[in-house]
């Protein structure tokens, strides 16, 4: 894996806006193409691989969590237990999710697992794409997003309701917002009848006891860029429960397990020998280099990073409440002071591709940008 | 060979390009409503029949002639769905809105 500099394309904001990606700056910049990230085909296979054992492995930790009762370790709602229980008996369709992955000197290791609302699913998936396709279009990219996204919303047609599916997100974010449409692009083409509704837009019918989308027809299958954590404890939390139509959410809420970094600790319980998984508590006291982190925030908020039981570097924030758990400090490696993670896409149940974003400090922010990448 | 081979984009670039030409995904009924506030009350409009029900309207107005006058029954808006404009209190006052959403910014992660 080598960083290298190099010039972004002429008007590269014009080009990528024309894709229909209208966040590419703040007042920092994010989609930032002046470097790209180069692998080698085995390194490629080699995160392949071990994203394909990670999911297997986070499949297990599911089961574990559920046959040994094991929720309180996540904050979870209790009238909530039989509904995620009955997702996961149930098979309710589920179609994504992110690794974040540190990977030096040839060492692997799962830093956290997006899988409720990962996002730069459209840089990773669509942006890159074309970037690569003007910077050298004879190279290859860890990327069959796109075609994978379709493929799987095609199979899982056939496990949904016989109904529209509903694509919603919050009404105030553009990359939320692009996500989502681009999600809804895929099942478009897969063939899928979709409707977008904004979250507080969807409406309960008090009589009837079902979800209602804009033209007050019952809501049955639903995708969501909108977390569970955050769902759960609102005024239509408990409306999920009562549904009649029992709708669809997409990801499906036995996903509340594995988006929890309360997973981390369990993941080192049942597989210590599994050389992409930190060791990771619940509790302070068995490490002396390691990272506290809540089991519920975002983007690198509330984390505190510890060498010798010293902080040397903590994030501010709103989360923590719910508690922390502690996991072994792993340096990410420093390519000129840019800190990179690799967020690798599983799609369909499988490793689809890789966007990576890099910080100029040891944690991912909201202030880090998104590099492309290519393989030799 | 590790990338997709061919990508097509048929909503997020059809939307930019098609600029104030409506797409046909927006003749297709797949619109994003505007939210007609189903729990707000809707004003009274008189109408010529001699229905008990009240009917409610919102923005652009609409009306009947009735005996050589004008009366206009209420507004309407493109922007709100046929089922959500035209109605009666009751069955609206059923539907609820704006249970989800408290945590309104960003989810990116």
């Amino acid at each position: 894996m080598e960083r290298i500099v190099i010039n972004p394309r002429n008007n590269w904001q014009s080009a990528v806006e024309k894709l229909g990606f209208g966040f590419h700056s703040t007042n920092v910049p994010y989609w930032d193409e002046s470097a790209c990230y180069q692998f080698k085909m085995d390194e490629v296979l080699f995160i392949e691989k071990a994203s394909a054992e990670l999911w297997d492995l986070c499949l297990g930790a599911v089961q574990h969590v559920m046959d040994n009762n094991l929720y309180h370790h996540f904050a979870i709602p209790p009238d909530f237990i039989p509904y995620i229980e009955r997702s996961w008996t149930e098979d309710h369709p589920s179609i994504y999710g992110r690794f974040d992955l540190a990977y030096k000197d040839g060492q692997l290791k799962l830093l956290e697992f997006n899988a409720d609302t990962p996002t730069s699913l459209y840089e990773a998936g669509i942006v890159q794409w074309f970037w690569l396709q003007d910077f050298d279009k004879s190279k290859d990219q860890f990327n069959s997003i796109h075609e994978k996204l379709i493929a799987y919303w095609q199979y899982l047609k056939n496990y949904l309701y016989r109904a529209p599916l509903h694509f919603t997100c919050v009404k105030q974010s553009l990359e939320d917002l692009t996500n989502t449409e681009y999600m809804r692009d895929c099942a478009m083409q897969a063939g899928l009848d979709t409707r977008l509704i904004f979250v507080d837009d969807i409406g309960w019918d008090q009589d009837a006891q079902v979800f209602m989308d804009m033209e007050d027809r019952p809501i049955q299958n639903i995708f969501k860029l909108y977390p569970w954590e955050w769902m759960v404890n609102e005024d239509f939390g408990v409306n999920i429960l009562r549904d009649r139509s029992r709708a669809y959410w997409i990801e499906p809420g036995w996903k509340m397990l594995l988006s929890n970094k309360a997973l981390l600790p369990i993941l080192w319980q049942l597989y210590p020998e599994c050389p992409y998984i930190l060791p990771a508590y619940f509790g302070e006291g068995r490490l002396s280099n390691y990272v506290r982190k809540p089991i519920l925030s975002r983007e690198g908020a509330n984390i505190d990073l510890v060498r010798d039981n010293k902080s040397v570097y903590s994030t501010p924030g709103e989360y923590g409440k719910e508690g922390y758990i502690y996991q072994e400090l792993f340096d990410i490696p420093s390519f000129s002071g840019n800190y990179p993670v690799l967020g690798s896409w599983i799609i369909g149940q499988e490793p689809a591709g890789m966007g990576i974003r890099e910080s100029g400090q040891l944690v991912t922010d909201n202030l880090s940008r998104f590099i492309p990448h290519l393989i030799l | 060979m590790k990338k997709t081979k061919h990508i097509e984009l048929i909503l997020i670039t059809a939307a930019l390009a098609s600029c104030h030409r409506p797409s046909n995904e927006w003749q297709n009924g797949n619109k994003v409503y505007v939210r007609g506030d189903s729990t707000a009350p809707y004003s009274r409009a008189y109408y010529h029949h001699s229905s008990p029900a009240l009917w409610y309207y919102a923005f652009r107005p609409y009306g009947n002639w009735y005996n050589g006058y004008y009366q206009r029954a209420g507004y309407y808006s493109g922007a709100i769905s046929e089922a959500g404009n035209i109605g009666s209190n009751g069955y609206k006052g059923s539907v609820v809105r704006g249970g989800f959403g408290r945590g309104s910014f960003s989810v990116s992660s």
